[in-house]
């Protein structure tokens, strides 16, 4: 392009002619400016900005605060699965080797969790003479009369041993010497007692002269007439043997049934801190199967709310160092009951040492039921899972029907010549001034300070 | 349609356009304040040059006066988001511009840029054919204007009827100004062998 060209193209497009805007275009423009729109949007603009800053500030916040608490959280895990990892049972404590009736399954060093699964039941009824019989078993009692001592840490610990203290470094009781329905040496296979848990409470001696139980669902004794034995026995000024008290029963008597109605059945689970334990590990877990009440016609036979019940029970072995069966003998006796009948209300208290750290959501203890149920026949699953958290709770801050569950447990082992008989007595004292229409808690009242006072009488008289 | 005005605008338009920066801001600042007289005073200052602008990109008075109010409606409301980077008319010429884009593209109204809308002539004095055809040329010369691309067409247009200097379409365009001047270069080119080809054309219609 020559110079010329370009300059006249230039001159053209520069020298375009234009035409004065339309007259009233100025006041079109201006009609049109928003009367407030100018400040409004650069206010709310600055206003906008803030918020987005201010929004961004927390969100930051937020982001560091939930990073951190993870971070921390891995950290105090790590730390908590190496202290598991060399965690040496307490001097109290005692490691018993597998059952012999693991499973592969349970068996495997692999599975956090591990199933109590037991035999189908074999009552105590069944059991007993046989038991009786057994000379080995007779041997061991004599020789090992340590172990009569029941569980529960009181206060004064220390002179009274755990339950599941056991220094003797022979090998564990086999279950098999305390189950074998005949005389014959050679032991029948085992129902496990306690669970396939690496450190649990030990058979003891003084099951083995248990009364017989008239009445037990899966196992658990809810003998109602052992509590009448044993307040009729201290009216009468004596204090019960020791042999006779079926402290699994007196959980039973105390835990009642249920106060509100049941469709089908029920399970529940609960865990507190011991009514007057001082070991700071230590925790009581109740389980509870409450089924549908009916009403009987007298004479009538209870009708079943279910079949093929069975029970599962777990404990998680990085969370718990021990556990035992409070007036059992490790564990359930049994986790099949062919059938549950209406009206049945069946407790097992768990006494268990909880390993010195772990994560409040930790898992500690899964109960698992499950029923045919006989209205329609459905296969059902109930499950209930304590973790480390439920445990946290103070025996105050528990159920009154927990409360009185544990406190009878802790009642019936001072029965049978524990400490701590006073405060077992002050506990159900404030538990019954707590609620005067309870008669049943009127009743452990009463008979936990006639035991205080038998006992303080009998050492009164051996000074 | 009023009487023609000379193009450019620059002496009686632009020396209210260009205000200083000083000033400019002040008056931006007033607005931003809510000050109405402030907006009243931008629009006094630069609706003329708008107008002008875009009368050069459509070519229809009427049209133009729409394309204005348009423009400076889109002003108020993007005015919260005016940084004060560039100079405020660069800034309403950038809404203009993209004002009259939307218009040719929206379908119904699309302004046909191969049969140009007729002048109406304010001054039908005997010289009418002289204006005639000075306005025909006019014609020819913007609808090849607008045949150019789209980095051509805006920065011819910014900078002959916009009236904003290379540097101001360099800093609206964010490249440098040398780039410009070879945009400018590349638009004369095609320009005149647009021209040309229909002046050709015209002389050979003559000649049959």
């Amino acid at each position: 392009m020559n110079p010329k060209t370009k300059a006249d193209l230039q001159r053209k497009l520069t020298l375009a002619q234009v035409p004065k805007p339309p007259a009233d275009l100025a006041d079109r423009i201006k009609r049109d400016i928003p009367p407030h729109l100018v400040m409004g949007v650069s206010s709310d603009r600055a206003r906008f900005n803030r918020s987005i800053f201010f929004d961004m500030r927390v969100a930051a916040s937020v982001l560091l605060l939930v990073t951190s608490a993870f971070f921390a959280l891995q950290f105090f895990s790590r730390v908590d699965h190496a202290k598991i990892a060399n965690f040496e049972p307490r001097p109290g404590m005692r490691a018993i080797a597998q059952p012999a009736t693991l499973t592969a399954e349970t068996a495997s060093a692999s599975e956090p969790l591990q199933v109590a699964r037991l035999e189908p039941p074999v009552t105590r009824q069944a059991e007993m003479p046989s038991i009786v019989n057994t000379g080995r078993a007779k041997d061991r009692r004599e020789a090992a009369p340590t172990r009569n001592e029941p569980l529960l840490a009181y206060d004064a610990v220390q002179e009274a041993r755990p339950l599941v203290a056991d220094a003797t470094p022979e090998p564990p009781i086999a279950r098999e010497e305390i189950s074998v329905p005949a005389p014959a040496a050679a032991p029948a296979p085992a129902p496990v007692l306690g669970g396939t848990f690496g450190y649990m409470a030990e058979a003891k001696a003084s099951d083995i002269a248990m009364p017989q139980r008239a009445e037990s669902v899966f196992g658990i004794s809810v003998d109602q007439r052992a509590f009448e034995r044993i307040k009729s026995a201290i009216e009468h000024g004596a204090q019960p043997e020791s042999a006779s008290i079926d402290v699994a029963a007196l959980v039973n008597y105390f835990a009642g049934s249920a106060k509100r109605e049941t469709h089908d059945v029920r399970l529940d689970a609960e865990g507190s801190t011991a009514p007057v334990v001082s070991d700071a590990a230590r925790r009581m877990v109740r389980m509870t199967i409450d089924t549908a009440t009916a009403e009987l016609a007298p004479g009538a036979s209870t009708p079943p709310v279910a079949t093929e019940a069975s029970l599962e029970v777990e404990f998680d072995k990085s969370a718990v160092a021990a556990f035992h069966l409070v007036g059992g003998d490790g564990s359930l006796h049994s986790t099949i009951e062919p059938t549950l009948l209406k009206n049945t209300s069946v407790t097992a208290l768990y006494d268990i040492e909880l390993v010195p750290r772990g994560t409040s959501w930790q898992r500690v203890a899964t109960f698992r039921l499950k029923y045919k149920s006989v209205t329609d026949g459905r296969q059902i699953t109930l499950e209930k899972t304590l973790r480390r958290r439920d445990l946290e709770k103070t025996w105050i801050a528990a159920s009154r029907r927990h409360r009185l569950a544990s406190l009878g447990a802790v009642w019936g082992e001072t029965l049978k010549g524990m400490a701590g008989a006073n405060d077992v007595a002050r506990r159900a004292e404030e538990l019954a001034l707590q609620a005067p229409e309870d008669a049943k808690a009127r009743e452990l009242a009463d008979v936990a300070n006639a035991t205080s006072q038998l006992r303080g009488s009998a050492s009164g008289s051996a000074r | 349609m009023s009487r023609v005005a000379p193009f450019p605008a620059r002496a009686a338009e632009q020396d209210d356009v260009a205000a200083p920066f000083g000033e400019e801001r002040r008056l931006l600042a007033a607005i931003r304040a809510g000050d109405r007289m402030a907006a009243e005073e931008l629009v006094e200052r630069t609706y003329s040059a708008v107008y002008a602008s875009l009368y050069r990109l459509c070519g229809d008075g009427d049209l133009a006066a729409d394309l204005t109010q348009e423009t400076y409606q889109k002003a108020w409301a993007a005015l919260p988001n005016f940084d004060g980077r560039s100079q405020l008319f660069t800034w309403l010429y950038r809404i203009a511009y993209t004002t009259f884009l939307n218009h040719i593209r929206r379908p119904r109204r699309m302004t046909s840029l191969d049969e140009p809308n007729t002048l109406e002539p304010c001054d039908t004095r005997p010289s009418a054919d002289q204006v005639l055809s000075d306005q025909q040329e006019a014609e020819r010369l913007r609808a090849a204007v607008l045949q150019l691309p789209e980095d051509l067409r805006f920065t011819v247009t910014a900078h002959f009827w916009g009236g904003l200097a290379v540097k101001e379409i360099a800093a609206i365009e964010e490249i440098t100004t040398v780039a410009i001047r070879k945009r400018l270069h590349r638009a004369f080119t095609i320009l005149e062998a647009a021209i040309g080809d229909v002046e050709d054309d015209d002389e050979s219609e003559d000649e049959s």
